[in-house]
């Protein structure tokens, strides 16, 4: 029974993550473009900032975990100016997220990830990668409270991302 | 494994809320209570939703009713005493999960929505409810800190673990 249990949880995570971020991103573009990259005082700015920074994060932590090469610079990296291509790059992390997290079993799961940080000259680090996706859920998380935060200071109405409505929508 | 997963999620939680806590002291009064339009308005009602639900969850898990009437309930009117609730509910949620029978994280929790509809869900989606509802309004108050002029201490998974204050 609980040898399928963590990869499960993982794969619930990872669609939940997908449908959290399209919700976002549908609320998001109610916004004008003024509204859309407007400093609002958020760690990393604006909307527009905080969801290229996920969009950066994700895509190191999955390029460690390939063992390949992300070719970002910095955490506060815009990687697309333009709001429909960094759309389209969230879907493609989505997707390239639910695919890891299906091909994942508990070996992989309890194995140690090693890696180089991005600050401080990248330094060796290493975490199982149990850990690393706790992280990375976590992370988005975080980040789209801030962005929840952010659209509702703008538009009130703007829809809850609660697991659990996920959950009660997707039974 | 997922067990273990679940042991560490409880403590970063009670590791990042110490620090976002200290973070919030350094707010006056006024800021702390400021309506700055997040979905619970201020930090002080954020912070108190965030007790509510946790104590909503645990009671369920647990076996016992929260006295909680609504998600905007506001628990605590002081700063200083909100503080004092949220260790103490965060050391009964550590003590939560470590008690917990790894075989039932995979079995249904019943249990009742606040207006009385019966729901069931498997315990480990619950606790992962938990934890990420935390995280999602911790991001809120985040950004309502930042707003503030107040910079945040680091709060992430990764942070955690440097920290050295592992499971």
């Amino acid at each position: 029974m609980t040898a399928v249990a963590t990869p499960d949880y993982f794969r619930q995570f990872a669609a939940y993550n997908g449908w959290a971020n399209r919700r976002l991103f549908d609320a998001a573009f109610r916004l004008d473009d003024a509204a859309y990259r407007k400093n609002r005082g958020a760690f990393f700015g604006s909307i527009h900032n905080t969801l290229n920074h996920l969009v950066a994060g994700d895509r190191i932590w999955l390029a460690r975990l390939a063992a390949t090469e992300h070719g970002i610079a910095r955490l506060d990296q815009i990687l697309h100016d333009d709001p429909a291509q960094l759309r389209r790059a969230r879907e493609a992390e989505d997707a390239r997220i639910v695919e890891f997290c299906a091909a994942l079993d508990e070996a992989r799961i309890a194995s140690i990830l090693h890696y180089r940080t991005m600050s401080a000259g990248g330094r060796p680090g290493a975490l199982p990668v149990a850990t690393v996706l706790a992280h990375l859920f976590n992370h988005q998380t975080h980040h789209r409270g801030q962005v929840h935060a952010m659209l509702t200071q703008e538009l009130p109405d703007t829809p809850p991302l609660d697991l659990l409505i996920y959950m009660m929508e997707t039974g | 494994m997922l067990h273990d997963m679940f042991k560490t999620l409880a403590r970063f939680n009670a590791w990042t809320n110490t620090g976002l806590y200290e973070s919030c002291a350094r707010l006056s009064d006024t800021e702390y209570k400021r309506d700055r339009k997040a979905f619970f308005g201020s930090v002080h009602n954020t912070l108190n939703h965030l007790l509510v639900v946790d104590r909503l969850w645990r009671g369920r898990v647990e076996g016992w009713k929260a006295e909680i009437s609504s998600l905007d309930q506001i628990l605590h009117k002081d700063f200083d005493v909100l503080r004092v609730a949220r260790v103490a509910e965060d050391t009964a949620i550590v003590r939560l999960v470590d008690g917990l029978d790894a075989k039932r994280l995979l079995q249904p929790l019943k249990y009742k929505f606040m207006d009385g509809t019966p729901a069931e869900t498997k315990l480990d989606l619950v606790l992962m409810t938990l934890f990420n509802h935390q995280t999602h309004h911790r991001g809120q108050v985040h950004v309502m800190l930042t707003q503030a002029g107040i910079k945040p201490v680091a709060m992430d998974i990764i942070d955690y673990e440097n920290s050295g204050r592992r499971a």
